[in-house]
């Protein structure tokens, strides 16, 4: 093995590949190619963080930093085993992914300008394009398999609430209102849902647009139960229907969620509290409900954990 | 010959990934304020008052 490790260092060395514990030397990190895959990998990450942060979408950036953290670390734990060759196709279709990431990225001040709504859904699309990119530079299309867990988390980042919302159109919003109204009327408001979306209060009423409607909360609880399953997968819960149950009970909390959120929103516009309004709406305040569900979430995963942890006890022989 | 270019073309990767970094943290901030509210979704944020 001793006399083998000289040969290996070499083979690595002329395809420009070196494993980093071979790396000792700081001058021939120049000239390694895996450095520099790292570096993209880490500007990728950069500027799509950057670029929220830029627009000013702290939701979204929140959440993007959820997702990006354990894409990172699966790909740290890995690094050694990945097979970093590309073949031409990969590194062209990647390229281009990666140039259409960069110029979408260039416009897209311009775009948000003006708008109230920072939600775009091309800024929703670059996680996953642009990881499939550096996936495809790194490792070409042969070797995409190997990055299937973090391609996956990355398309949960922003692409269902793309499919639905601006694919599908879906909107889910009379459903909120609905439910909303309900949960006000049993809580001993007097409420009445008009047109659908309008939920009317003596002294004032607020319309759920689609925006509001939860379906970015249940789209983002989503994507996390994903991460969860894929970063600290269950050995008890490991069946189809467990993993179907986990992804549903994460929707779920985040339409609940929300519903108390359009409800106190209601309640405070029946008040005419304008401050505690835009406080709740748009302030600091929109995302603690946000983080709520997140919570939640995480404890019931926890719990799900611990109850992985107990081995089910032998049967007691009578 | 495509292992030999594998270097250059990283390198001119990382470096165009470089200068938008910097080009989107020296930009100044998106004015969300200025102009009209420019999406119906921008609605959404109004109060509505029953009549």
């Amino acid at each position: 093995l001793l006399e083998d490790a000289p040969v290996k260092q070499i083979i690595y060395k002329s395809e420009g590949l070196m494993k980093f514990s071979q790396i000792d030397n700081p001058r021939e990190l120049l000239k390694d190619n895996t450095v520099w895959l790292g570096a993209i990998a880490i500007g990728v990450m950069a500027i799509n963080l950057a670029i929220l942060w830029k627009v000013g979408d702290e939701a979204h950036l929140g959440m993007s930093v959820l997702f990006w953290l354990p894409v990172g670390s699966m790909i740290w734990e890995k690094r050694e085993e990945l097979n970093l060759k590309s073949d031409r196709i990969g590194s062209f279709i990647g390229a281009v992914l990666i140039g259409l990431f960069l110029f979408t990225i260039v416009s897209m001040p311009a775009r948000i300008a003006g708008q109230r709504d920072t939600y775009d859904p091309f800024l929703r699309l670059m996680p996953f394009l642009s990881g499939l990119g550096i996936a495809l530079i790194a490792s070409g299309i042969q070797g995409l398999k190997q990055y299937k867990p973090e391609l996956i988390i990355l398309f949960f980042l922003g692409i269902p609430k793309v499919i639905i919302t601006d694919l599908l159109n879906i909107d889910i919003s009379p459903i909120t209102a609905k439910f909303s109204a309900f949960m006000l009327h049993y809580v001993g408001y007097t409420t009445y849902l008009r047109d659908s979306v309008f939920i009317d209060l003596p002294g004032g009423s607020v319309k759920v647009y689609s925006g509001c409607s939860g379906m970015e909360s249940m789209t983002y609880l989503l994507g996390l139960s994903v991460v969860c399953l894929l970063m600290f997968p269950l050995e008890r819960f490991h069946q189809r229907i467990h993993k179907i149950l986990i992804v549903t009970f994460a929707v779920i909390t985040g339409f609940l969620v929300n519903l108390v959120r359009v409800a106190l929103m209601a309640i405070l516009a029946a008040s005419s509290n304008i401050e505690a309004f835009d406080y709740w709406h748009e302030g600091d305040g929109s995302l603690i409900f946000g983080m709520i569900a997140v919570g939640i979430f995480g404890l019931f995963y926890m719990f799900l954990l611990k109850q992985d942890e107990v081995q089910p006890q032998d049967p007691v022989e009578s | 010959m495509l292992n030999q270019l594998r270097l250059p073309f990283l390198i001119a990767i990382a470096s165009g990934l470089l200068l938008v970094l910097i080009w989107i943290l020296l930009s100044p901030d998106v004015d969300k304020n200025k102009g009209e509210d420019a999406t119906p979704e921008a609605l959404s944020y109004q109060l509505h008052k029953p009549t």
